[in-house]
């Protein structure tokens, strides 16, 4: 299926200022490292399919998310068992540099996050990662407001406990 | 979410701060992109007309259409009044619009200032049938948001008839009656200050104000004398907004 030309344009321009986004995002949601190309490419895909509707009634940014949000849930229905949850040892001592860091980082919050349940998980990643207001994020996962709000504070306590429980405290 | 973000969050928002910084890389977005494009085609924007010269080409455009205009309006008054009749009005117009297919001394604007550019022609093409790909501004001109507005059905629809057929000196008599001369300025003159006020709107970098004197240009006069400027400047929006200095 081809875009006409300003379709092609725009899907173009928002690959470029989203795709990052709506990569990191597959990821937190429980999309596997493995598949996360796969779901980033689908989400655009439908995206070309379905930009001629779009309204203009949300942003782009929400638009997309949504979509992505529905990809990573279909991932995650059809995957088998994957491990998420085991907290990937630090190395001693050793020196990192910003790249390892950052890697172990995102591992270690997914296997905080593999703890919440995918309503939590997704209310969070979507608030806390990636700074979309609780209105932009009822209007994409078609919660109300104050399950929105209910989820995040729920989601954070865990959080925040499983933490403490990892023992990994920073100095 | 001001009240989510790591700074309220306490060592599980070190923990999201780093990991932030944990991304798919530019090689791996770039490949996932090829892929994409493999399936739907090139995500290229449309190559487009210098945006500088085309630029140039409207305001000269119009400055020339305006002096035609006053020309025409001079003629008219010096060859003896106001047309006493449609059929004069008829004729006078009809002189005017076509200057190629009836020989005559009267001066007559030319079919456009700015040559069709088939390129522009096509990438107008794209913009016309999805036209609502791009979200609609919100919050339009000030000066625009209480004009009135044609359906976008008929406007698209009235615009696929094209302009009126010119060439014939003959007035139709079937036809309804032409405009006035006085009229045709007026309309002219509406027409320029629209794309005056998109003009100035895009040099001000606000495309949302210029975009909507263009739209309402084309709801107005969607088969204006000023179409050809008027789909080059919304191509140019479209490209990113102001044409390089």
């Amino acid at each position: 299926m081809a875009l006409d030309r300003h379709g092609a344009a725009t899907l173009g321009r928002l690959y470029e200022e989203h795709a990052d986004a709506v990569f990191r995002a597959l990821r937190r949601w429980g999309v596997s490292d493995s598949m996360a190309d796969d779901a980033l490419q689908e989400v655009f895909l439908i995206a070309s399919r379905k930009l001629a509707e779009f309204e203009g009634r949300s942003t782009h940014r929400t638009w997309l998310f949504g979509i992505a949000l529905r990809v990573a849930r279909g991932v995650r229905r059809t995957r088998t068992h994957e491990a998420m949850g085991e907290i990937e040892p630090e190395g001693d001592d050793a020196p990192v540099d910003d790249e390892v860091d950052a890697r172990r980082a995102a591992r270690q919050l997914d296997a905080l996050l593999a703890t919440l349940d995918d309503a939590q998980r997704e209310v969070f990643v979507m608030a806390s990662l990636h700074d979309l207001s609780a209105p932009e994020i009822a209007e994409i996962t078609g919660a109300n407001l104050n399950t929105v709000y209910s989820r995040l504070r729920l989601a954070r306590q865990r959080l925040a406990d499983g933490l403490a429980r990892s023992g990994r405290r920073r100095p | 979410m001001s009240d989510a973000r790591e700074d309220d969050l306490g060592e599980l928002g070190e923990l999201i701060a780093r990991a932030r910084r944990d991304g798919p890389g530019a090689e791996r977005l770039g490949a996932v992109r090829a892929r994409l494009e493999s399936q739907v085609g090139s995500l290229d924007a449309p190559p487009l007309p210098s945006a500088s010269g085309g630029a140039v080409a409207i305001t000269l455009g119009v400055a020339a259409l305006a002096a035609l205009t006053i020309g025409l309006a001079g003629w008219l008054v010096v060859r003896g009044g106001a047309p006493a009749d449609e059929a004069a009005s008829e004729d006078a117009a009809s002189e005017a619009e076509a200057p190629a297919a009836v020989p005559s001394t009267a001066p007559g604007p030319p079919a456009s200032p700015v040559p069709r550019d088939p390129t522009t022609e096509a990438a107008l093409d794209g913009l016309r049938a999805p036209a609502e790909v791009l979200p609609r501004p919100d919050a339009r001109g000030d000066e625009t948001a209480d004009a009135p507005r044609a359906p976008r059905g008929a406007r698209w629809a009235r615009d696929a008839r094209g302009a009126p057929p010119v060439g014939s000196a003959v007035a139709d008599t079937s036809a309804p009656p032409a405009p006035s001369a006085d009229a045709r300025a007026s309309t002219l003159r509406e027409e320029i200050a629209l794309l005056d006020r998109a003009l100035r709107a895009r040099e001000a970098g606000e495309t949302a104000r210029a975009r909507a004197a263009l739209e309402e240009h084309a709801a107005r006069f969607p088969s204006g004398r000023l179409r050809p400027e008027r789909e080059r400047m919304l191509a140019e929006l479209a490209a990113g907004g102001t044409p390089a200095p």
